[in-house]
């Protein structure tokens, strides 16, 4: 129920759609795929400004990253085959796992990243990938996906439109990898992880980026044990002492799925497996250019 | 505003309003095969196509479609003109309730258009978003894989292979040739005619003696398409709320916040004075007349401690008001201006502390009736014994005790609670309702209304899904009051939310078992204790509980048997009936126990269940004492497959045969686990069902039954026995069900009883008219009506001689000694003949996270004669799915205030198309003499067995004994490290 919407926008260029949501006097929100907002609308609603006709849906390769609109339905993520090849297909695998096909054909990848779900796989994965999101202020600013959750909700609230979600290159020995922990295989994960690994010609590993969800309110990087993997020589000794060294947040929170005990208990081994996997793969990767 | 679109094809111009959502614009344009299942895109039964995508039209706004093309269901296909999928999907027995049927097949339409040659996997994939809760989505897979291929042109929709009946080939009916019609206008020869229901029966002839068993049989016992099944894949306006009103009213309900409190102040001035709100009831304006909601025979059993509104309430969720007004923002609108004064009483969310001195009082109201200790929270309390227990145990070579703990769940129906009532032009309560219990809703609200019986007529269409919780008159009572208080329709619906905290949920038990045995494993004594949480009310508290006992103790040979049981009031959301009545808990206990005990023992587990399995003749000692609220009845068993279900069962699986440890995957372990089971075929001694069957001008036949078919299929059951009986097609019975108005009376649609009871009803009138028929033709050929037979719609002499039943029909009607052939009929039956499953699970273990991956499910059932394979398939498969969700992952969450923190699809999970294991029903056929054609229940059985089987095998994998479901990642975890120290890894 919206018992105070009464205008429904729906235009077509992004400075024409700032301003509608810049308005002062009627809340407006941005509306992309609908599949988050109206499936439990805030109430105070008054406006929604509809993006379908934004020209924000496509993909295209520049300078070695790859620019992703905002507009871009999750399941053209899937299917696109750039991104199907695009880090071992990272994005496109998480994409998939994301929700049932039906809810991916309308939802959005500005939505994905706008929602800041936690254990959103596809979030998950344009964070190992170390992602930068493109905003409208309405002049262009670029932040990167991870510094961006962590001030998401003022960020929105500004009155910004998210325009762009931009991938860095992912060439060379990467390994990537992409793993939950549920109740059912399809069941929502009570926590998931996506990990990054490039590796020199010599085995050493050159970056390291790991993304957590289910620990707290949105996904999160492990600084720490990026850090003290990346120049080390890799093994799968060094994988499991870096994963049970990791430092995590401390108090993960408790609902129907599992306990916060529990998700403190699994998470390292989670965050083993997400290593292991993602080495094992970039050792066997001979190294391609670009996106491969 | 204005939008334009093009739906099914046409290109127009619509109103809508900026807020409306493109699920409700839709339905209001009148596309009702668009269903309503939740508001938050999780259950897909909204589904539809835009611009060529499948897409969920509850999370979209109807402005966001303004240029864009839709397609619904009945865009794809209507009765005159099926889709290729609408085929395969009736066809292939794909449909059972049909609420998620048009989404389904919208999605599967999808696929098909850019994928004309796709794996199940991909299939799967296409249907995950559609939560079906009847099938365990083998069907409608295989409907589309079948689908497809008909589109390549590799065949046709055909009728999948099916599991026909093992009858011996006799004679069989004389060679068909074409039988005269006299109508030879189109459409004419199935028009239905007036109904009459006022025919004498006393001249049938005696019950079950005209068919024996191994007799050839031409429509029963063979997997036909629903008579429903084109209706409800074309998405016609079938279910509840598929009927607009001129006038009609919305209604919602104001629920509390609290889990105990007194309402000290209500003031609904404001919500009164709000434009378009026509009426307001609260505790202040409505009787206190106290009954249950529990829908059972007359006297209830279970006890009367629930008015329509109080001036308590018992749980966060529970009733304190209610608003009819002009559209459902208004009536939203007026809730929020209901001021309430709470005085919060301590609250008891713990079934144990709730019985304990000191814990708060739930039921103090000093006119509840049938509460068996009010002062300590028993809603119910029965003692039974048998025998010489303790003298048994004492003299046992080993006695095992074990405590076992089951959880509660929600049946989560895809279509909510959904009512509309009003005032018919005769002054008549007319209550058109998603119910399993049309009768008894009519006779529990009218001392609730203030009305007679007679001037309330209930109406059951389509329901989208029960499973027991529409076994109750849950909303009935507000929307008639609000009728009542505005005499206009009312409608009322349930929203997800609501159905998860206000319906009604499985009863959580504590169960604890002991067992005596003598050296070769033979039982010599076995207790029952079981404690279960009713919840804030009691319905079904009794009858739930004691037929935990009365079932999960019925399974072994045992003479020396105790049981004891308490249900207890809790502040939480109120249990109920629920596809099982207690048993699957029951058999979590006592199948978990027997391997416990087999271990014990160092005995092959299987091995001791065949020790002490039932064999025909035996009768449960427990029988008369654990009665359904009085005396039982004893049951000798007459027949029981379950040897051959454990050795299909067996075989299908591969018993022993899984590899425990994986070199690839170190921390993986498997298992493979089973479970045997008994359930029933009715209430014995207490339920009852009726059938008429009158002829038509053309010789087709109208069967009027009381039945509920709530998605099982039944309709089609009961139409087949009719064709049997009368020698036609299933397209010649023309089924009407489930109409307090125009359907003799029958319990309803619980207790695993419709084909056993009701299918008896048809059987029994089926013959009285075949025996009419016969009379009839016998004059018209001259012959003995005793050499007569009915076939291929007509009537044949031994010479072959024959007339038609449209002769015969035009006869009797219009030509000589003029009569109405009908018939109508009663059954009841004093057994209650158990159907037998075993099931068997094989699963993985990851021993470092505790997750558990079932891969393989087989259930064989012993449901005696099928009468419809494919559905009694389909209740097998459908049965398994609800079995593994409540085995893994299903849990109706609370904090500590006792609010539900899970009251959607996505915290609470059911199982999807895309993650199921392999699912395989086997049916093992026998013969039951009681029941029609030997037919036996099937439709709760395949619940009972998944979660002690899944236990089984997940201790076979690690040594980890579940001794309480649902077996969660986190459960599990914690056993195997407790677990560790054992050394068993």
């Amino acid at each position: 129920m919206l018992p105070r919407f009464r205008k429904y926008h729906r235009p077509a260029s992004v400075a024409e759609a700032l301003t509608l949501l810049r308005r002062p006097t009627i809340r407006t929100v941005p509306l992309a795929g609908g599949t988050t907002l109206l499936c439990n609308p805030d109430p105070e609603i008054e406006a929604v400004v509809d993006l379908q006709d934004l020209p924000l849906g496509n993909v295209q390769p520049r300078d070695g990253w790859l620019h992703l609109g905002a507009m871009l339905r999750v399941q053209s993520l899937v299917e696109h085959p750039v991104l199907r090849q695009w880090a071992q297909g990272l994005v496109s695998r998480a994409a998939r796992e994301s929700a049932p096909l039906l809810t991916r054909n309308a939802a959005t990848l500005g939505g994905c990243v706008a929602s800041g779900d936690s254990v959103d796989p596809l979030l998950l994965a344009l964070l190992a990938l170390e992602s930068v999101v493109v905003l409208a202020l309405p002049e262009r600013v670029e932040r990167p996906l991870n510094s961006f959750l962590d001030g998401r909700e003022g960020i929105l609230a500004s009155g910004v439109l998210i325009t762009h979600v931009l991938l860095p290159p992912a060439g060379g020995r990467l390994g990537t990898s992409l793993l939950k922990v549920a109740r059912t295989p399809a069941d929502r994960p009570i926590l998931n992880g996506a990990a990054c690994l490039a590796l020199d010609e010599t085995g050493c590993c050159q970056k390291a980026v790991v993304a957590l969800g289910g620990l707290g309110p949105h996904p999160v990087r492990v600084h720490t044990l990026e850090a003290a993997l990346t120049g080390a020589n890799l093994d799968a000794k060094a994988l499991q002492k870096a994963a049970a060294q990791a430092s995590l947040p401390p108090e993960p929170p408790t609902d129907a799925r599992a306990s916060g005990t529990y998700r403190r208990k699994v998470a390292p081994v989670l965050l083993e497996r997400l290593l292991v996997k993602a080495w094992q793969q970039a050792r066997h990767n001979p190294g391609q250019r670009g996106g491969g | 505003m204005e939008i334009r679109c093009t739906v099914n094809g046409e290109a127009r111009a619509f109103q809508t309003s900026p807020s409306e959502r493109l699920l409700d614009f839709l339905r209001r344009q009148g596309y009702l095969g668009v269903k309503h299942g939740c508001d938050d895109g999780t259950c897909g039964a909204c589904a539809i196509l835009l611009d060529g995508k499948a897409v969920l039209s509850c999370v979209l706004l109807a402005a966001q479609v303004n240029g864009h093309e839709i397609v619904t269901i009945e865009g794809i296909g209507t009765p005159k003109a099926l889709d290729v999928l609408q085929r395969a999907f009736v066809n292939h027995g794909a449909i059972q309730c049909g609420f998620c049927t048009p989404g389904m097949i919208v999605a599967a339409r999808a696929l098909l258009e850019h994928n004309p040659n796709p794996t199940e996997e991909e299939v799967r994939e296409a249907l995950a978003g559609i939560l079906c809760r009847c099938t365990g989505y083998v069907k409608p897979v295989q409907a589309v894989l079948a689908a497809a291929r008909e589109l390549r042109g590799e065949g046709t929709v055909s009728l999948p292979r099916m599991p026909q009946p093992e009858v011996a080939p006799g004679e069989g009916p004389p060679t068909p040739r074409p039988a005269p019609s006299p109508f030879d206008i189109e459409g004419l020869a199935h028009e239905p005619l007036p109904v009459r229901t006022d025919v004498d029966v006393e001249e049938s002839p005696p019950w079950a003696m005209t068919w024996q068993e191994g007799q050839p049989t031409q429509v029963v016992g063979r997997s036909q398409p629903r008579v429903d099944g084109v209706k409800l894949a074309t998405g016609r306006p079938a279910f509840t709320d598929d009927l607009w009103m001129p006038d009609m009213l919305y209604a919602r309900l104001l629920l509390s916040p609290h889990a105990h409190a007194r309402i000290r102040r209500i003031d609904a001035s404001k919500a009164r004075a709000l434009p378009g709100v026509h009426a307001v009831l609260t505790c202040e304006d409505l009787p206190p007349v106290r009954f249950t909601t529990a829908g059972q025979s007359y006297p209830e059993p279970s006890p009367a401690d629930t008015v329509s509104l109080d001036r308590k309430v018992r749980f966060v969720g529970d009733r304190v008001a209610a608003v009819a007004a002009e559209s459902p923002a208004i009536a939203e609108e007026a809730l929020r201006l209901i001021e309430v004064e709470y005085e919060v009483l301590p609250a008891v969310l713990d079934m144990e502390e709730a019985m304990r001195p000191g814990a708060p009082q739930i039921h103090d109201e000093p006119d509840a009736r049938g509460i068996y200790d009010p002062a300590r929270n028993l809603a119910a309390h029965l003692e039974a014994e048998a025998g010489d227990p303790d003298g048994a145990f004492a003299a046992s070579y080993l006695v095992l005790e074990r405590e076992y703990r089951t959880h509660q769940v929600q049946h989560t129906p895809i279509e909510t609670h959904t009512c509309i009532t009003w005032w018919d032009e005769d002054d008549r309560l007319v209550i058109r309702t998603s119910t399993q219990v049309p009768f008894h809703v009519r006779r529990i609200l009218a001392p609730v209304l203030g009305l007679p019986p007679r001037r309330i007529r209930v109406i059951k269409p389509r329901i989208g899904g029960g499973f027991g919780v529409k076994q109750e008159v849950l909303i009935e009572d507000i929307c008639a009051h609000l009728t009542l208080a505005t005499g206009r329709p009312v409608r009322l619906e349930y929203t997800r939310e609501e159905e998860f905290q206000s319906s009604r949920s499985r009863h959580p038990q504590i169960l604890h078992l002991k067992a005596g045995v003598a050296k070769d494993g033979t039982l010599q004594a076995m207790e029952m204790r079981i404690l279960g949480n009713t919840g804030a009310y009691g319905c079904h508290a009794l009858t739930v509980q004691v037929n935990t006992g009365s079932k999960g103790l019925s399974l072994y040979r045992c003479q020396n048997l105790r049981f004891t049981m308490d249900a207890v009031y809790t502040n939480l959301p109120p249990a109920g009936a629920f596809r099982g009545y207690g048993v699957p808990q029951g058999f979590f206990a006592v199948e978990s126990f027997m391997d416990e005990l087999a271990e014990a023992l160092g005995m092959d587990p299987v091995e001791l269940r065949r020790r002490n399995w039932v064999q025909p003749g035996d009768v449960f000692a427990l029988a008369k004492a654990l009665g359904e609220g009085r005396e039982g009845f004893e049951s000798p068993i007459a027949s029981c497959g379950l040897p051959e279900c454990v050795e299909k069962g067996s075989a299908a699986i591969g018993w022993g045969q899984v590899r425990r440890t994986d070199p690839a995957r170190p921390h993986i372990r498997r298992g493979q686990g089973m479970a045997c089971a008994a359930q029933g075929s009715g209430v014995p001694g207490l339920d009852m069902g009726a059938a008429s069957i009158k002829m038509n001008d053309d010789g087709s036949f109208n069967l009027l039954v009381g039945a509920t078919d709530l998605g099982t299929g039944s309709d089609t059951a009961l139409a087949q026995i009719a064709a049997e009986v009368l020698g036609v097609g299933l397209d010649e019975i023309i089924v009407y069900s489930s109409d307090t108005d125009f359907t003799p009376f029958d319990k309803g649609a619980y207790a695993s009883s419709t084909t056993y009871i009701s299918g008896g009803a048809v059987k029994k009138a089926a013959e009285e008219v075949a025996r009419q028929v016969k009379a009839v033709a016998a004059r018209m050929l001259q012959a003995d009506p005793k050499s007569l037979t009915l076939a291929e719609r007509a009537v044949w002499a031994p010479d072959g001689r024959h007339v038609s039943l449209e002769e015969v029909a035009l006869h009797s009607l219009h030509v000589e000694e003029q009569h109405q052939i009908m018939a109508t009929a009663s059954h009841m039956s004093y057994l209650s003949p158990p159907p037998y499953a075993a099931t068997f699970a094989e699963v993985e273990v990851d021993i470092q996270t505790g997750e558990v991956r079932v891969n393989r499910l087989v259930c064989a059932v012993d449901c005696g004669f099928a009468i419809n394979p494919a559905a009694a398939e389909g209740q097998i498969e459908g049965g398994v799915t609800q079995a593994l969700g409540y085995a893994l992952c299903e849990e109706m969450a609370y904090d500590q205030a006792g609010r539900l923190i899970n009251p959607n699809f996505r915290d609470y999970h059911i199982f999807r198309a895309d993650e199921m294991p392999e699912v395989q029903a086997i049916l093992v056929p026998t013969y039951e003499p009681s029941g029609p054609f030997g037919a036996k229940a099937v439709a709760e059985i395949p619940m009972d067995g998944v979660a002690p089987a899944v236990a089984n095998a997940i201790y076979a994998a690690t040594g980890v004994r579940l001794r309480q479901i649902p077996f969660t990642p986190e459960r599990v975890l914690n056993a195997l490290r407790r677990n560790a120290a054992a050394g068993f890894s």
